[in-house]
């Protein structure tokens, strides 16, 4: 009978490990290649205790690998006045705060990352476009009907995608194309208050067609004034492209053909216009000039020469790539080699720096996409492999760097079904990696809208500040904040992005109401640090979303009204008429509560949950209006923050900032645009996260976000005081004298932490002197050390021993001696 | 060949094991490269068994690996990396041991038989069999006391 049985669970068991396992989806193949290991990996299996040597050792080489370069990529960037050096803003995935312009059927469409919706149109524009270094501005060509000619006229606009109503169209205007002339090619300047443009006679006989232009002309235009100069016969005539323009050494590069010496006639020359001098160098033989940074500092050719050569040495390592400066066209650095590739590499400028990002065509079929920090002289870090698949090479036609330079979109076109351009978003940066930062990281990206990419901009006013380089100036809500070290900016992720819908996974509506409610959309929101919870009130369920599918929904039967949820422990709260305690693996109401009565608790949750459409309207502070949303278990609050000297409406220049007990702003992340915030949810671990609402254009909800606005705060455990063999350096903040009168504390070292600080509930006690925690209350003699987040305090019973001795003080491990 | 017929499968099984798929994929390549050591791959005979009981092993240590690699992130300053990509799984087998879970596993997902999994796992059978009916004991127990939670576990899967 048993066997039976045994033999029905095992039926069962198969079924559900290949319901659970089988639809995983894999993204790794063997390698059979021979073992190289990251030297982290190796670490894993050797003892902690060699830890603090192995950093030592990896300190060493991280430096004699420094030292081998001439300069990092961070010096260089210092050393190269006028780059910034690249941000990271965001990473390997797609960013609110930033967006991508397009060109569809004269049509200029400006679309955030995420979100399908396109909030800015621009009409009648031509594919020229040019995004300014701040990434918010752009220049553009219109072509508008002339009633006196068949031509059109051509005018080249400005416009800012942040000025308040930017749903811009024909304003900002800077220039008219000449009579009988095309626009051609826009370059901003490189501190972004110039434009350089082009324009140009339209050869029509076939003969001419797709040959040069017979005439071009080339402007600066100082964008303030609206002031178009032509440049020089002489720059014109030899210059077919502009690679910058650096006003403040009143240089401009750009390439051509020489049509003039002998020499060099019909040849590729580099040609720089510096004051009214022009001057034209000759591009080597069997260069091709791939880049250039915006600065006007460096110029990068790429040689096919070996590496194209005879196709029988496959193992040939050649050099491909050599940098050249752009104000004097000498050899900044020498070439780079690599491995024997089928053709020219691509290579773009990485925003902001002077790192390159190179696609590699290997003469096996594939292609490679590789980050070479400091113009190649630094590390050279693999971002991504593609092989060649059926119908589609594996070389991406366009890298699009994210305009803060913190990823590459990395994508091809599709010309079937109607095309479509897919890839996907690399990081650029180390903050933002996989498999413990090994590996860069990847997310798959399509645009779904139609439309060829063209170009990236920044969104998020927040973000544009710090790529204006006007830091973001937080100011504390508390009255008196005390002194210490800056807050640090943290990057919003975006953690969930579900669209409405009645499939596995997806949040529902509920329907308008009479009386005025209107349509309402998940209502609230919890997380843990391995799930996230949102409250799918018109389906009466509690969805569960792990880092990857499946999902999982709990149908719970409370009132469809409820909000606030919470979760500790396996248990879910939520807060309707009465409140409920749900099981969060099964759905079942373990118990429910209230009204509360007197003399009773007051709720069943086990801490604090603020529901943000409770809250009251934000108390205004210095520099502006803030408005707690949650506390965590170290007693910092999350304050929601509006700085008072936005002027562009309440999305923008929002924060969310975690303010220590003391009134000190230790963190914020600027919030997103674009979106109505919903509820706001902060892990006892420090953790702050929001739910928001994507409404359609017709204003209909869409989808939501859950967006991680601040990450964990991280553990402090290493501040516990244990010094085999030494003795304890404590910095205690005991009150002054003649301090805590014995009998007046209270019975334990827990209850008097408690008193001392009871706004945090997540700490844990060490017997001082003790790596090992307990959970004993601490009614011995000894004191008890105990570690709050990052806060570290002493529990004292300094009286002689009796009842309510007990104190709790701030303290700090100083080390040992 | 083999290995690579086995390896989505290896991936898939470990993936439950980890509750990520990073690091069950680290736990199989580290152990494919065990395997690719001179003299080790001609003592294998079936390639997707020792290639698992390797893995978990791996999996087995990764904890020490994790807790370095939080050291060394906050040693240089870093933001911690992104955590790795969770999977929900296997939680009808929460109430299990680790090891009869890797064996529930081998037994039920890779399919493998009491003697592979007792061999490459340095077992008797009459221990792998034993560890493993003592696993389906628990869970029969599991699902007669909610007959719904096998329904409710499948949602979206």
């Amino acid at each position: 009978m048993e066997d039976r049985e045994l033999n029905r669970v095992e039926g069962e068991l198969r079924g559900y490990l290949s319901s659970q396992l089988d639809h995983l989806p894999v993204r790794s193949e063997p390698n059979f290649s021979p073992p190289a290991r990251h030297w982290t990996r190796a670490a894993g299996f050797v003892p902690v205790t060699l830890l603090v040597v192995l950093l030592a050792v990896g300190a060493g080489l991280s430096l004699a690998d420094w030292r081998a370069h001439r300069t990092t990529s961070e010096n260089a960037q210092a050393a190269a006045t006028g780059v910034p050096g690249p941000l990271a803003l965001a990473g390997g995935t797609p960013s609110l705060g930033f967006g991508l312009v397009s060109t569809s059927a004269n049509t200029l469409l400006v679309r955030n990352e995420i979100t399908e919706a396109v909030p800015i149109t621009i009409t009648n524009a031509l594919p020229q476009v040019a995004v300014s270094p701040n990434g918010h501005e752009i220049a553009y060509w219109l072509a508008l009907p002339d009633r006196l000619s068949a031509s059109p006229v051509y005018q080249l606009h400005h416009a800012d995608l942040l000025a308040p109503g930017s749903t811009i169209c024909c304003v900002g205007m800077l220039m008219r194309a000449p009579s009988g002339e095309v626009p051609g090619p826009v370059v901003w300047s490189s501190d972004g208050t110039g434009l350089i443009a082009n324009t140009h006679t339209a050869p029509t006989r076939g003969s001419d067609a797709g040959s040069l232009a017979a005439h071009a002309s080339w402007f600066t235009i100082d964008v303030a004034g609206a002031k178009a100069t032509e440049l020089p016969p002489g720059f014109e005539s030899a210059v077919t492209t502009v690679y910058a323009w650096d006003r403040s050494r009143d240089l401009i590069t750009g390439s051509g053909i020489s049509l003039g010496s002998p020499s060099v006639a019909g040849g590729a020359v580099f040609v720089t216009l510096k004051g009214n001098v022009v001057q034209s160098l000759v591009v080597p033989s069997g260069g091709l000039i791939t880049a250039a940074d915006l600065y006007a500092k460096s110029v990068a050719i790429a040689y096919a020469g070996g590496c194209k050569g005879p196709p029988t040495d496959s193992t040939l390592r050649c050099p491909v790539l050599e940098i050249r400066d752009q104000a004097t066209f000498a050899i900044v650095t020498g070439s780079s080699p690599v491995e024997a590739t089928s053709d020219f590499p691509d290579v773009v400028f990485r925003p902001r720096s002077q790192d390159l990002i190179v696609q590699l065509p290997l003469k096996n079929g594939d292609a490679r996409v590789e980050l070479w920090s400091d113009l190649g002289r630094g590390p050279h870090q693999v971002l991504a492999t593609y092989t060649r698949s059926v119908g589609l090479t594996s070389r991406h036609e366009l890298m699009l760097p994210r305009v803060d330079g913190s990823a590459v979109f990395l994508l091809t076109f599709d010309s079937s079904a109607g095309g479509r351009w897919f890839g996907e978003i690399v990081s650029l940066t180390a903050n933002f990696s996989s498999r413990g930062g090994q590996d860069p990281q990847r997310t798959p990206f399509e645009i779904r809208t139609g439309g060829n990419p063209l170009a990236s901009v920044v969104l998020d006013p927040a973000f544009a500040r710090l790529l204006d380089g006007k830091t973001v100036a937080p100011v504390a809500v508390a009255p008196t904040p005390t002194s210490g070290p800056a807050p640090t900016i943290e990057t919003p992720l975006v953690v969930l992005d579900l669209r409405i819908g009645e499939g596995p996974g997806q949040p529902g509506v509920s329907p308008s109401q009479p009386g005025g409610i209107p349509a309402r959309g998940p209502t609230s929101l919890a997380a843990d640090d391995e799930w996230t919870y949102v409250w799918d009130q018109a389906h009466s369920q509690i969805l569960v979303f792990g880092k990857t599918p499946p999902t999982r929904a709990i149908p719970v039967a409370v009132e469809s009204t409820a909000f606030a949820l919470e979760v500790s422990g396996g248990t879910l709260y939520l807060r309707g008429r009465v409140e409920y305690a749900i099981d969060a693996a099964t759905g079942t109401i373990l118990r429910t509560y209230g009204p509360a009565q007197a003399g009773g608790p007051p709720t069943i949750y086990p801490r604090e949950r603020l529901p943000y459409a409770g809250l009251p309207s934000p108390t205004k502070g210095p520099g502006g209006a803030g408005q707690v949303v949650g506390t965590d278990g170290h007693g910092n609050q999350y304050v929601r923050f509006v700085n008072a000297t936005c002027s562009v409406g309440a999305a923008a220049c929002v924060e969310l900032r975690r303010v220590a007990p003391n009134g000190r702003v230790l963190a914020f992340a600027p919030e997103p645009i674009g979106a109505e915030v919903v509820d706001y949810y902060v892990t006892p671990g420090g953790a702050a996260y929001e739910l928001r609402n994507d409404r359609a254009p017709g204003g209909a909800i869409a989808g939501i976000f859950v967006i991680r606005l601040l990450g964990p705060l991280p553990t402090a455990t290493a501040a516990v005081p244990v010094c085999p063999g030494q003795t304890p350096i404590l910095d205690v903040a005991t009150p002054p004298p003649p301090g805590d009168a014995p009998g007046t504390g209270s019975p334990d070292a827990q209850a008097a932490f408690r008193r001392a600080n009871p706004r945090i509930t997540d700490f844990t006690m060490f017997p001082l002197g003790s790596d090992q925690p307990t959970t004993a209350p601490g009614t011995g003699s000894g004191p008890v050390w105990i570690v709050a987040g990052n806060s570290t305090f002493i529990a004292l019973a300094p009286g002689a021993p009796g009842p309510n001795n007990w104190f709790a003080y701030p303290a700090r491990f100083m080390g040992c001696r | 060949m083999a290995v690579q017929a086995s390896w989505p499968r290896l991936v898939r099984a470990l993936t439950g094991l980890a509750g990520a798929r990073e690091p069950a994929e680290d736990a199989l390549q580290d152990a494919l490269e065990d395997a690719l050591k001179p003299g080790v791959v001609a003592t294998i005979e079936r390639a997707d068994a020792w290639l698992y009981a390797v893995a978990v092993r791996r999996l087995r240590r990764s904890r020490l690996r994790h807790r370095l690699e939080l050291a060394l992130s906050g040693l240089r300053g870093a933001s911690p990396a992104p955590s790795v990509e969770r999977v929900a799984t296997l939680e009808l087998m929460s109430a299990l041991s680790a090891r009869q879970r890797e064996l529930v596993v081998a037994r039920y997902y890779l399919d493998l038989s009491y003697r592979d999994i007792a061999e490459h796992f340095g077992i008797s059978v009459g221990t792998a069999t034993a560890t493993v009916t003592q696993a389906l004991k628990k869970i029969r127990a599991r699902i007669e006391a909610n007959p719904e939670e096998l329904k409710a576990w499948k949602i979206g899967s």
